[in-house]
């Protein structure tokens, strides 16, 4: 059965050699490495020049984004990119769980939604861009909407597959204890589905940063990519060099929480496991 | 096999996803749901009737899907072979890993305007951002097969001493073809999806650029219409890679559970 939350990340295929800790894909990797990407720019520095129309040195990097910093435009910018990208993640994240739970709870339900799904999942977020446009105007709204609806499906296909999978005496458990309806929901129910959230979360994250600078770039509306595509648009190289590095190191960030909050639950988690 | 068989044909599947579309066409049509810009189903396919009977359907879909797979084989010849040097050579992956993790965490949409600024509005742009987008996830998932191979399997290979090459050849490729396969259709999505976009922001052609013209045409019926066609192309490629990796490796493919 196509577990299939394996939209974005490479990490997923490597989940059956179970044998090996998690982290030694991702922590074990050698700073050293390091050194090809820095040299890389070094001899960018080096042997490029400051005025050259496509290629412009580092240095001249920070010289074209600092005028955007100054004039309060990039800090601004920033915190919308932001903002799209927490909401929408937020969004995803309780609907994907509280969908992909429903869904994974019954074969029947599951049967009968798996052909939309499955579509509905092969949509590209790319080709959404305009038809959302149109319909809901160039508002938060629409820019919300394009990021909730690709970053779902990870985390809804990740709870779904989880819950099928659950055991029926995790469920047999709180009907033992006595536990309401509400206390079960809180104490088994959501602790057990939580590595599977993450997991789709994992995904989502990334995908989600991807999106928002998407529809960014696409529309224009306020954010990182508007700017990123404004540099474009006026051949400001060197801007749009620095505004990459930017949009990277929100790349990494979203990847290095993702993955530790991922492995923080692992730990709580095996113990049980 | 008989359970994706009987997967395959799911009538209760089926019959839900006519029920959204008809509450979808009964919603519009009464006004319930109600937008200027939302067509009913049946219109929509009014509009892909149209935009296939001009013509111009087939050239867009055409245009994308050659620069999307041109892309995607090349990062998959230069993928796997960069994922299988990785996994081989321990000082390589040592002094590159880290660096590749960086680039990798660039999300690649903002690699958009860098290539539109570099190669302007062409197709040479396009395949490039397909190819950059297809590379990552086809390198990891080969680095990640090569390393996931059992201390078994390489004893085996040591006992037949077979050599280096053979040992490339007749064992570590194939124990890394079901990841090789996940990376490939990973690739192939963000290929696809990447292609899109740099229609609709750089080169003014094919399905991405079709799309962002019925929208400011204020043609929903032929915009919805080439929405149902990036989605199928989208089904209609993954399933062949499956298939084709299917009857290609039969052997690996099942041994992995085939869920790649």
């Amino acid at each position: 059965m196509s577990v299939d939350v394996a939209v974005e990340t490479p990490q997923v295929a490597g989940r059956r050699t179970t044998r090996r800790p998690a982290s030694s894909g991702r922590s074990g990797t050698p700073v050293r490495g390091l050194l090809l990407i820095v040299a890389a720019l070094v001899v960018w520095q080096l042997a490029g020049s400051a005025d050259s129309a496509y290629f412009p040195v580092p240095s001249e990097w920070a010289k074209a984004v600092q005028p955007l910093f100054a004039n309060h435009v990039l800090v601004p910018a920033l915190g919308a990119t932001a903002l799209s990208f927490f909401l929408g993640l937020g969004l995803a994240t309780v609907i994907g769980g509280v969908l992909g739970t429903l869904v994974g709870s019954s074969r029947r339900v599951d049967r009968a939604l798996s052909p939309t799904l499955e579509f509905m999942r092969a949509m590209p977020a790319s080709a959404l861009v305009p038809v959302l446009a149109l319909i809901l105007g160039y508002t938060l709204q629409m820019k919300l909407a394009v990021v909730v609806i690709p970053t779902t499906w990870p985390i809804l296909l990740a709870c779904r597959s989880a819950r099928r999978g659950m055991s029926p005496l995790m469920l047999e458990v709180p009907r033992t204890l006595g536990l309401s309806r509400g206390a079960s929901i809180r104490k088994v129910l959501i602790p057990a589905m939580l590595p599977a959230v993450l997991l789709g979360v994992r995904v989502a994250g990334p995908l989600a940063l991807i999106v928002t600078l998407l529809v960014e770039i696409v529309t224009r509306i306020n954010g990182l990519g508007s700017l990123l595509a404004a540099a474009q648009v006026a051949y400001l190289s060197a801007q749009v060099y620095g505004l990459l590095v930017i949009a990277g190191a929100l790349g990494l960030a979203v990847n290095w929480a993702v993955t530790r909050a991922e492995g923080a639950v692992a730990r709580r988690m095996s113990g049980g496991a | 096999m008989a359970e994706r068989l009987l997967h395959r044909v799911n009538p209760l599947g089926i019959a839900t996803f006519v029920g959204f579309l008809l509450l979808w066409e009964l919603g519009v049509r009464s006004g319930a749901v109600g937008s200027t810009y939302l067509p009913p189903p049946s219109r929509v396919l009014v509009g892909l009737k149209e935009i296939s009977a001009s013509g111009e359907l087939w050239t867009n879909l055409q245009h994308t899907l050659v620069s999307a797979l041109t892309g995607w084989v090349g990062a998959a010849v230069v993928g796997v072979a960069l994922g299988m040097a990785l996994g081989l050579f321990r000082p390589l992956w040592t002094y590159s890993m880290a660096s590749i993790e960086v680039v990798r965490a660039l999300p690649i949409v903002a690699f958009v305007p860098v290539a539109v600024l570099l190669l302007g509005f062409t197709s040479k742009m396009e395949i490039a951002i397909a190819f950059i987008a297809a590379l990552w996830p086809i390198v990891l998932n080969t680095f990640a097969g090569v390393r996931a191979i059992g201390p078994r399997t390489v004893e085996v290979g040591r006992v037949l001493r077979l050599s280096r090459r053979d040992q490339i050849w007749k064992l570590r490729l194939p124990a890394a073809t079901s990841h090789i396969i996940v990376g490939l259709r990973l690739g192939l999505t963000l290929a696809l999806v990447l292609t899109l976009v740099s229609e609709m922001v750089g080169n003014p052609a094919g399905l991405g650029f079709a799309l962002i013209q019925k929208g400011q045409a204020l043609q929903p019926e032929q915009m919805f219409a080439y929405l149902v066609v990036v989605g199928a192309c989208g089904i209609a490629l993954n399933a062949v890679l499956l298939t084709a990796a299917r009857l290609a490796f039969p052997g690996q493919m099942a041994a992995a559970g085939d869920d790649a």
